[in-house]
């Protein structure tokens, strides 16, 4: 493909990926309603509509810099993470050696966008859900991290498309059992979702989202979904073989693969009750990330 | 394009709960139609269910100046003047939902003019902001920021003993997941609460429920109607815990077991139970949140007080009850998950006992149990004593592990 159709796609895959979980996520509510779903093809384009005829508001001595650029810059990292990710052996938009740790700045960047959104609109509600995010985004970057360098061991490179290639023989969601499900935890994390949702939770009134409103607000709900997408799309691309498989072309078996993990995501969030920061801080540090630990080990162990 | 397309959209409608015969907002949950926001700035329609303390109108309007344009106010409740537009209202026993999809409808389209600032729009004190974007102020780590003292506090944490800014705010009175009318002034270290002192009181607890139990005050009531009541009150108090939790979806499926309890309809809990444990209800309450003494407990009564092991309930001692073989049920440890659990158990008896006695008739005057907390004066345990040392979200836990009335009595007498 030419850079400009590799970037079409790029677009393409973001936007319907973003829609994708939309509806998901409203077919996965009335399911657990009990009620049949009411438009869910468009209702996530009415909504955006809503978002979109709405004014864009202001709140007393907001960091407007910040403010504003927080969302573009929140769907912009969650872009440049898909954008790591080939789409076939031969096309990937940004093919880099070092991959991994390109991702792994994402995932911090991430945390202080968030930061600053809850921080910058000038509001009690936000500015905790923006210090709940970092107090749990901190230590889930810190599992994810170690998970990633799991994969990397076993095709000796840093670089996704080398990871992908390691996968010919087995994919590492068999290879490494632990990495996939503690990965699926970064997801959560990182578009602040169900058991995750510290950021943006009812009881802080939507938390770092409660100020704002109108455009601003529609670009931050899209890059929550393009970061989950984000996500899912890595985990497909180091855990299930990205592009590998029979008979389809490559970029349908990413497709295809990166819906599957999105439909487990969603799946999480609507089915699991969230406990508070305080107590999920502590099992993160005291039982997921040495788990995720000696997950590096057996990968270690595994690959000498 | 962009109008016929937003048109379509739940109408965003952000409520803020008044007083005195409160309409059933729950009902609105029913309905696909309706989004319930969790802030004003996500609203398109200020919906006002019930009346409002006149000393609650100016948050009143401060909310309202919040909702982004286009924006509506619609009274729902029975005491509005003449003076509001008939597009605008409905009486507490209407369904609103065809008027608020009317008139977002005209609000998206510009057929109904959006709402102009009730408040003057300027901050309440002056911003003294230094740097480019009103940052900080002196000093490497801000040093005196805005003009005054760093906001340091006087003695460690109350948790952990690690000193964070210390930040006085006023919460409520229409806050969801709070109670209605409640305003506190709460002071923070961090998401931690230091103090609470109350401003305003909570308003009288909501009424949705109580019909049949006044009727039986004078005329001969079906037991039926006084426990389907009993169940949709229990159940509309077990949403408000599992939308905290992070179980949006499942609270909203509690809501509309109750509205489908109150017409009559043959439900079943269990489900609802099943699923809740399942997604880890009990891990996302950790065990001796809220724990109340007994001495409180007994003072509050109802279903707090057998939450605590006390089988106390006037429907041992009724004859209608007592030939169906009922004891009141009971748990033991009087923290939130009891009384999670108790409400659970309760509405799960009420629903048994209208299937077991369909046709039974209470007689006038009798002595029923009422499915909430002592109506009494308050006792002199305040609802502030509840909140110190708590993280934000475990304190709205612990105040919605309480009915209306119970917080009711825990707050101070309301002025007349």
């Amino acid at each position: 493909m030419t850079p400009i159709a590799l970037t079409v796609a790029w677009v393409a895959f973001l936007l319907g990926m973003a829609w994708y979980i939309a509806v998901l996520d409203g077919l996965w509510s009335a399911a657990r309603e009990g009620r049949s779903p009411r438009a869910p093809l468009a209702n996530p384009l009415y909504r955006c509509a809503t978002m979109l005829r709405h004014q864009s508001n202001l709140t007393e001595a907001p960091d407007l810099l910040n403010w504003r650029l927080a969302p573009p810059l929140y769907a912009g990292l969650a872009g440049t993470g898909v954008a790591l990710v080939p789409f076939s052996s031969t096309n990937v938009l940004a093919d880099l050696e070092v991959g991994i740790v390109w991702w792994g700045a994402i995932e911090a960047l991430t945390v202080v966008i968030v930061f600053l959104h809850g921080w910058s609109a000038n509001s009690q509600f936000g500015l905790i859900g923006a210090y709940r995010y970092v107090a749990i985004g901190l230590p889930v970057m810190l599992i994810s991290m170690f998970v990633l360098i799991a994969t990397a061991l076993p095709a000796e490179s840093l670089a996704i498309p080398k990871i992908i290639e390691s996968q010919r023989g087995l994919w590492n969601v068999i290879r490494q059992p632990l990495g996939l499900p503690l990965f699926l935890l970064l997801g959560l994390s990182l578009s602040f979702r169900g058991p995750f949702n510290y950021a943006d939770s009812a009881d802080i009134a939507d938390g770092t989202a409660a100020e704002v409103s109108g455009a601003p607000r529609l670009v931050w709900e899209f890059a929550r979904l393009a970061m989950l997408t984000a996500v899912a799309t890595v985990a497909a691309s180091v855990f299930l073989g990205g592009y590998l498989g029979p008979w389809l072309p490559g970029p349908m078996w990413l497709v295809l693969k990166t819906a599957a993990v999105l439909l487990v995501l969603v799946g999480l969030s609507h089915q699991l009750a969230r406990i508070s920061p305080s107590r999920m801080m502590t099992l993160i540090w005291t039982v997921l990330l040495p788990l995720s630990f000696v997950h590096l080990v057996w990968a270690g162990v595994l690959a000498l | 394009m962009l109008e016929r397309l937003a048109a379509r959209a739940p109408v965003p409608v952000f409520v803020a709960m008044g007083r005195d015969r409160a309409p059933a907002v729950e009902r609105l949950l029913q309905s696909a139609d309706i989004d319930v926001t969790a802030t004003p700035r996500h609203a398109s329609i200020l919906l006002v269910a019930g009346r409002v303390r006149d000393s609650d109108q100016a948050y009143l309007d401060r909310l309202h100046d919040q909702l982004p344009h286009p924006r509506a106010t619609f009274w729902w409740g029975d005491e509005q003047g003449d003076d509001v537009d008939e597009a605008q209202r409905a009486a507490s026993s209407d369904d609103p939902v065809i008027s608020l999809r009317a008139l977002y409808r005209n609000l998206i389209s510009g057929a109904h003019a959006s709402e102009t600032h009730r408040l003057a729009d300027e901050p309440p004190a002056p911003w003294r902001g230094k740097g480019d974007h009103g940052q900080g102020g002196e000093g490497m780590m801000g040093g005196v920021p805005y003009g005054r003292m760093m906001p340091m506090p006087p003695t460690p944490d109350i948790r952990d003993g690690l000193a964070l800014d210390v930040y006085t705010t006023q919460i409520g009175p229409f806050m969801p997941y709070w109670p209605a009318g409640l305003v506190l002034e709460v002071t923070f270290q961090g998401d931690v609460i230091q103090s609470a002192e109350v401003v305003h009181p909570p308003y009288p607890p909501r009424d949705v429920d109580r019909v049949p139990f006044d009727r039986l005050l004078h005329e001969t009531t079906a037991l039926a109607q006084i426990e389907r009541a009993r169940a949709a009150h229990h159940l509309v108090c077990i949403a408000r815990v599992l939308s905290l939790v992070g179980l949006p979806t499942l609270s909203r499926r509690a809501q509309i077991l109750a509205v489908r309890v109150r017409a009559n309809e043959r439900v079943t809990i269990e489900p609802l139970r099943k699923a809740a444990a399942r997604a880890g209800l009990r891990a996302a309450l950790a065990p001796g949140l809220g724990r109340i003494d007994d001495r409180l407990a007994r003072e509050l009564g109802g279903p707090a007080q057998r939450a605590a092991g006390d089988a106390i309930d006037d429907r041992s001692d009724n004859p209608t009850y007592t030939r169906l073989d009922f004891t009141p049920v009971t748990q033991t440890k009087s923290d939130c998950r009891a009384r999670l659990a108790q409400w659970f158990d309760e509405a799960e008896q009420a629903l048994a006992l209208v299937s077991a006695a369909p046709d039974a008739m209470m007689d006038q005057g009798a002595l029923v149990e009422a499915p909430w907390a002592l109506r009494a004066p308050p006792i002199d345990y305040r609802v502030t004593e509840l909140l110190p040392g708590l993280e934000w979200s475990e304190a709205l836990l612990v105040l919605n592990s309480f009915d209306s009335a119970a917080l009711c009595r825990m707050g101070p007498l309301e002025t007349p």
